[in-house]
């Protein structure tokens, strides 16, 4: 820990130097279980992209971007937890920008799976257990609003306080830097899809930067 | 207009990892948020092309 943090600690009360518990282990742990399920989402819907050949609709681009954006507000916490600047107002900001983002991914998840919902109808693409992906998006974005809003109602129990050891810190870098790697596999992807346009075509059929330039 | 959401939420990942202060962070999150949000309205308002 560097002197500045053991002087910022020092100087907000909000921050607690009590030892931590086991719930505050876990606590620091649970937004890298999101960033992480949310990486291995994304990188399952990239091996069916490029195995299968179906491309992802305007709609699960939303989905995903949804997901990032409750991954930006996991990262956040984690930040200010691996730096020792993370104070319950912190805490709290990070897990309200979760509800949002997973509220707004769940509405456009939503919006598809309504697409899909008159009998006969044999949705977008084909199902993985027995779902299709965005009613499985569906269930992730509700069960972070649930997490988010379980750890709120416990107050300070679940803060997340980082647990000793280098090893802790690595492993921490080596799920970030995973999170990381999708969104700019996702940027490289999405502007290959796109090209030049403004917006996704409906129903994609090829990749229009390749297309574009093809002729 | 997705490439430059996505970007938006590179740069909005990147500030969030480095522990940055709310009034940088916040503003990032929140243009992401308007933009899928501008986007997710622009997607379910437009006409289907359907015939009955």
């Amino acid at each position: 820990m560097s002197n500045d943090v053991v002087t910022e600690t020092q100087a907000n009360p909000d921050i607690p130097t009590t030892e931590p518990t086991i719930w505050n282990k876990i606590g620091f742990w649970f937004p890298h279980i999101i960033i992480l399920g949310y990486a291995g989402v994304i990188a399952s819907a990239f091996t069916i992209q490029f195995t299968q050949s179906e491309l992802p609709c305007p709609l699960c681009m939303l989905q995903r971007m949804g997901m990032v954006l409750v991954g930006v507000a996991a990262l956040w916490m984690i930040g200010l937890a691996l730096k020792g600047r993370l104070d319950y107002a912190g805490y709290m900001r990070a897990t309200g920008m979760m509800i949002i983002a997973a509220m707004l991914g769940g509405a456009t998840a939503l919006r598809q799976v309504e697409l899909h919902i008159l009998p006969g109808d044999e949705g977008y693409g084909d199902p993985v257990l027995g779902l299709h992906l965005y009613t499985w998006s569906l269930i992730t974005f509700i069960v972070v609003v649930l997490y988010s809003a379980i750890v709120l109602m416990f107050g300070k129990t679940f803060y997340p306080t980082l647990p000793k050891g280098e090893a802790t810190r690595w492993v921490s870098r080596i799920i970030v830097g995973i999170f990381i790697f999708i969104i700019v596999a996702n940027i490289i992807m999405v502007f290959s899809l796109e090209g030049f346009n403004w917006t996704l075509p409906d129903d994609p059929t090829q990749y229009e930067l390749f297309h574009q330039f093809g002729g | 207009m997705d490439t430059i959401i996505f970007i938006v939420l590179l740069v909005g990942a990147i500030v969030a990892y480095k522990g940055m202060k709310p009034k940088v962070v916040i503003p990032v999150f929140v243009l992401a948020f308007v933009l899928t949000a501008l986007l997710y309205n622009f997607h379910v308002t437009t006409q289907l092309p359907l015939e009955f």
